[in-house]
């Protein structure tokens, strides 16, 4: 697959996450908590290799890096929000409506800008190398006993920030 | 021989290319970041405080004033004690002071600076790092300096104020490039007159319940929301903090937020509700003729003129609406 195709379905897989997180009722808090740190270390994830391999190889390409490294930085801090409301608050509902239209303006913007631009310019051996890569350092990423400390880590950090929320039981 | 303007042009843009610091540039982001939001409930008072949203332009360049007066007296101080022009008692006292005071506000422009800094993009973004590299390098010296003269080592701490002065000048010019060429902390938004009458927009169909819609009226790009069966409002479509697209944002209970920088904007006039913008959107008047929406702009100045002008031309348009429709 090329880089943007296996990027695309990771953004697929955001998007259903972020959708089963609307679709969950507001009384199955612990449900939506397990969704939430899931969408938090997906989405984290996605940034990663985002940042480490695709962005710094189609800065040649493509003028939205910078536009795209932006975007990513409103994601981190609304998603710090939405970690610290918590599924229990009132504001949660909200707050994952925002970071619903921030992540799908982000990956929608991507999809019909900067992959087609990165599709029509770049050569295909080096878009399915480029593509290889990054499914590759995913799965190593998912398997990281040290990626997933640290992911836990950064959760734990955001919910126990002033105003932060109790984990739901 | 190369003309010094030239030569302070070709220095100041020199780091504009230097794309190794993007990097580094986006590590260190990531990590401020993460200690913003660790302020939990208190980042978003705390950023658009060191913003300057309150101030309605931004802080850091008048914070910078501070350091920059303050080290520039402590160096006369030292001039003047040095060639005994002065025979006022307690100038190294006086100028351990000044070089105190400097430090303070280094201290809070650096921070300003860094949160202004993390939302720029490109060659002004490496321009920024150099910039603040310099500031610190310069604010190290000085509190080194300031060391040295508590300890009675005049010589050595006038030597590092001298230093620290030299290196903070060439940093304040790189930070006179980020605004005046790259325009970082300056007004982007088009604060132009036009339309000024009621011109059509959109059909009024095309707007979806609390989803903002761009229309280019008479050149100018202006961004269109209806939510409910509330009135239609219009402002301007480029973010004023560095043209992010208003249309391709999204409302909240806030306000319109920017989809690049997270800048947030009252609907009921435009205000700056959370930085890093720090100016206003351009509102316009909007009105439902025939099932398509027209707007016009409010003269930001009607007292004067242009201004006043547009707004006595906008009062005859309304007579003559009004008799049209009686």
């Amino acid at each position: 697959m090329r880089a943007t195709e296996v990027l695309t379905a990771h953004h697929d897989e955001l998007r259903s996450l972020l959708s089963e997180l609307a679709r969950l009722p507001g009384d199955r808090a612990v449900e939506r908590q397990r969704v939430l740190d899931h969408l938090v270390d997906e989405l984290s994830l996605h940034e990663q290799l985002e940042d480490e391999i695709f962005y710094p190889s189609v800065t040649a390409a493509s003028p939205m890096v910078a536009v795209a490294h932006a975007e990513h930085r409103y994601l981190e801090d609304q998603v710090a929000v939405v970690v610290r409301t918590g599924p229990r608050r009132a504001g949660f509902d909200e707050e994952v409506r925002v970071l619903t239209a921030a992540v799908e303006h982000h990956a929608g913007h991507e999809e019909s800008e900067m992959f087609t631009e990165v599709d029509a310019k770049l050569d295909a051996d080096v878009l399915e190398d480029m593509g290889a890569r990054i499914a590759a350092r995913l799965e190593e990423l998912r398997a990281s006993r040290t990626t997933q400390l640290r992911l836990r880590v950064k959760r734990e950090v955001l919910r126990r920030t002033p105003g932060g929320a109790r984990r739901p039981r | 021989m190369t003309p010094p303007t030239a030569l302070a042009e070709r220095l100041t843009t020199a780091p504009e290319a230097w794309e190794a610091l993007d990097r580094p540039s986006y590590r260190a982001e990531h990590v401020l970041g993460v200690a913003l939001n660790a302020l939990g409930r208190g980042r978003g008072p705390v950023v658009d405080a060191l913003h300057g949203t309150w101030l309605g332009h931004p802080l850091h360049p008048a914070l910078t004033d501070v350091p920059i007066g303050a080290w520039t007296a402590a160096l006369a101080l030292d001039a003047l004690d040095a060639v005994g022009a002065s025979r006022a008692p307690g100038l190294a006292a006086a100028s351990r002071a000044c070089t105190a005071v400097g430090l303070v506000g280094a201290a809070a422009a650096v921070a300003s600076g860094l949160v202004d800094w993390q939302h720029t993009h490109e060659g002004a973004r490496r321009v920024g790092v150099v910039h603040g590299l310099l500031s610190a390098t310069a604010t190290g010296l000085q509190l080194a300096s300031w060391r040295a003269r508590g300890r009675g080592r005049t010589a050595r701490g006038r030597a590092l104020g001298l230093a620290g002065w030299c290196v903070v000048t060439a940093s304040a010019a790189l930070g006179g490039a980020l605004v005046h060429r790259h325009g970082v902390g300056s007004d982007h938004a088009d604060r132009s007159l036009a339309p000024r009458t009621f011109t059509d927009a959109l059909p009024v169909a095309d707007l979806v319940d609390g989803r903002p819609a761009r229309a280019d009226v008479d050149g100018v790009r202006v961004v269109l929301l209806r939510q409910g069966d509330g009135p239609v409002r219009a402002f301007g479509e480029e973010c004023p903090h560095l043209r992010g697209p208003l249309s391709e944002g999204w409302v909240t209970r806030e306000g319109l937020v920017c989809p690049w920088h997270g800048s947030c904007f009252s609907l009921e006039d435009g205000a700056v509700v959370h930085g890093p913008a720090t100016a206003p959107l351009p509102r316009f008047e909007a009105r439902v003729r025939g099932g398509t929406v027209q707007v016009r702009r409010v003269p930001p100045v009607p007292g004067a003129s242009p201004g006043s002008v547009t707004a006595a031309e906008q009062h005859r348009e309304d007579e003559e609406d009004r008799r049209a429709r009686h």
